[in-house]
């Protein structure tokens, strides 16, 4: 049976803890595709929490997720077939005996069933995807020989080598120089215009983002707002979703990078 | 060349094979410390085993190696992944299996016949006392295992790299887990008679030395040749000399990757590669 595509995103009253810590608390929010969104927030807003429940590797206490109307949990096997899952930088083994070539894939077999060789079709999958991302020589490199910024793209053709619907990207922006930030939004925007493929990206920094207005969920445990990055990047928001906010010479000076006037 | 020394020499070639195969497959998916944290495990399963098949004559020492290493391995994993520190499990299992061992030494001695050389046949075994049926469950063993790492080569290095991504990738990242602790158990359960259980977690790590530091390449096929020419070698120094088999592979073993080492490392220093 083949289910209608709903939103592509529904977050409905969600609840997620760490033992007695809460991460998530009535969490809701709705996407509708095509969009490029933010999930913005200070450091422990829930951010990581929220990317790890829509792919399905955390268990909400309470609420529904749900991505193209299934069930992350329930549904793995369909939700990995459509959204391409990107996690936090360091969290990915250090010490690898992966090379470029193998990451990328299993980004595209791991969907399959077993066995699982890099057959002629895989090797096309291979040198396209490198390409799409603008590292087609470092094919043969292992994954521990690569710089951050590299690994980020490694790691990004992967995920859509497989080709999917939505990518979910933990801070990929993070530890990246300013010019390596700059090339990989607009990798991303590139992605999202020419492939469709809609992106929800967490990250402490907008200053990239601007130009193109994407959608803003601000978090801070719950939704505070969401909707387009001008509609919510008010000074009442990120006052609601942010500890301390500082306000010099008539500028809302968030703790990061971020300035807005008021 | 007579038959028991034909058989041994095939055993000594199989157990070097299984080794190898099974050193790649932790050394990819990086559960190659795990191999030393088995020991105390592989000498308990090694000496219950015996126990068991010298007091009942029908359970085959092989078969109690294989379920009590799965046995720990997969409460080592459980415990792990239900949030006890790893420092603390493996403590305990080793204390376990430490009083098992005792237990089952105490048992071999007391109460079967013959039980001094029986417990020190599992403790450093013996490629001359390998029976035909003994070598087919050998060649059964290194097939399976060769195949198995052949097979899950991608898959295990994928969940080592990130097993938060593989499982969000549709992989059943316990699953591979459980079959790279099935392929070591089967592994040791196979070839502790050829090399006994004290030696076995060296045999595992030493072609995956060489390998990474005398070759610099993370292959399969220089696993086997390492495992192999180490087994072999190890073997025929133990003829000549007329020591212990174990002794013998053990010593060749390190002295190949300490060679092996310093003459990579003059060679790298001589034509700066």
């Amino acid at each position: 049976m083949v289910r209608p595509l709903s939103n592509a995103v529904e977050v409905e009253d969600v609840y997620a803890s760490y033992g007695s810590h809460v991460a998530l608390e009535s969490a809701s929010f709705r996407l509708n595709s095509p969009f490029f969104t933010l999930l913005l927030g200070p450091n422990g807003a829930g951010k990581t929490t929220l990317i790890k429940i829509l792919v399905g590797l955390l268990k909400p206490l309470r609420g529904r997720a749900a991505v193209f109307g299934y069930d992350p949990l329930k549904d793995r096997s369909s939700v990995s077939k459509l959204v391409g899952y990107l996690p936090q930088p360091g969290s990915s083994g250090v010490t690898s005996y992966m090379r470029v070539r193998d990451l990328v894939a299993m980004g595209y077999l791991s969907t399959r069933k077993p066995p699982r060789f890099i057959s002629d079709e895989v090797e096309g999958v291979i040198s396209d995807s490198l390409r799409a991302v603008g590292i087609e020589d470092l094919e043969d490199r292992y994954l521990s020989n690569l710089s951050g910024g590299e690994l980020r793209r490694a790691l990004i053709a992967a995920t859509i080598a497989r080709n999917p619907k939505l990518l979910l990207l933990d801070e990929p922006l993070a530890s990246l120089d300013f010019s390596s930030k700059c090339e990989l939004v607009k990798l991303l925007l590139e992605l999202h215009r020419v492939r469709g493929v809609d992106v929800v990206m967490s990250t402490h920094e907008v200053a990239h983002c601007v130009y193109f207005n994407p959608v803003v969920v601000l978090l801070n445990r719950r939704v505070v707002a969401y909707g387009s990055m001008t509609e919510v990047l008010t000074t009442e928001n990120l006052k609601a979703a942010y500890p301390s906010v500082a306000e010099v010479a008539g500028l809302t000076i968030l703790a990061e990078d971020h300035a807005v006037k008021r | 060349m007579d038959v028991v020394m034909l058989m041994s020499v095939a055993s000594v070639v199989l157990a070097g094979s299984i080794f190898s195969s099974l050193g790649y497959a932790m050394t990819i998916s990086q559960t190659l410390v795990f191999a030393i944290e088995l020991l105390h495990s592989l000498v308990a399963a090694a000496l219950l085993g015996a126990l068991a098949e010298a007091a009942t004559g029908v359970v085959p020492m092989q078969l109690v190696i294989f379920l009590y290493s799965m046995f720990v391995s997969s409460l080592v994993a459980e415990l792990v992944r239900r949030g006890v520190p790893r420092d603390s499990v493996v403590a305990f299992t080793a204390s376990l299996s430490a009083v098992i061992a005792v237990a089952s030494l105490w048992g071999l001695i007391y109460v079967t016949p013959l039980g001094v050389s029986r417990a020190l046949g599992t403790l450093w075994g013996s490629a001359l006392l390998v029976t035909l049926p003994d070598l087919a469950y050998l060649a059964v063993v290194a097939i399976t295992v060769v195949t198995v790492v052949e097979l899950f080569d991608l898959e295990f290095k994928y969940i080592s790299f990130d097993p938060e991504l593989a499982a969000a990738s549709g992989l059943n990242v316990r699953a591979y887990y459980y079959l790279i602790y099935a392929t070591a158990s089967l592994s040791l359960s196979a070839a502790v008679k050829v090399y006994g259980s004290i030696l076995a977690s060296v045999l595992v790590v030493l072609p995956g030395m060489a390998a990474q530091y005398v070759f610099k390449k993370i292959d399969l096929r220089v696993f086997l040749l390492v495992g192999v020419l180490v087994s072999t070698l190890g073997y025929a120094v133990s003829l000549a000399l007329g020591a212990q088999t174990s002794l013998c592979v053990g010593v060749v073993g390190l002295a190949v990757v300490a060679l092996g080492t310093t003459s990579r490392w003059v060679y790298d220093r001589r034509f700066n590669t």
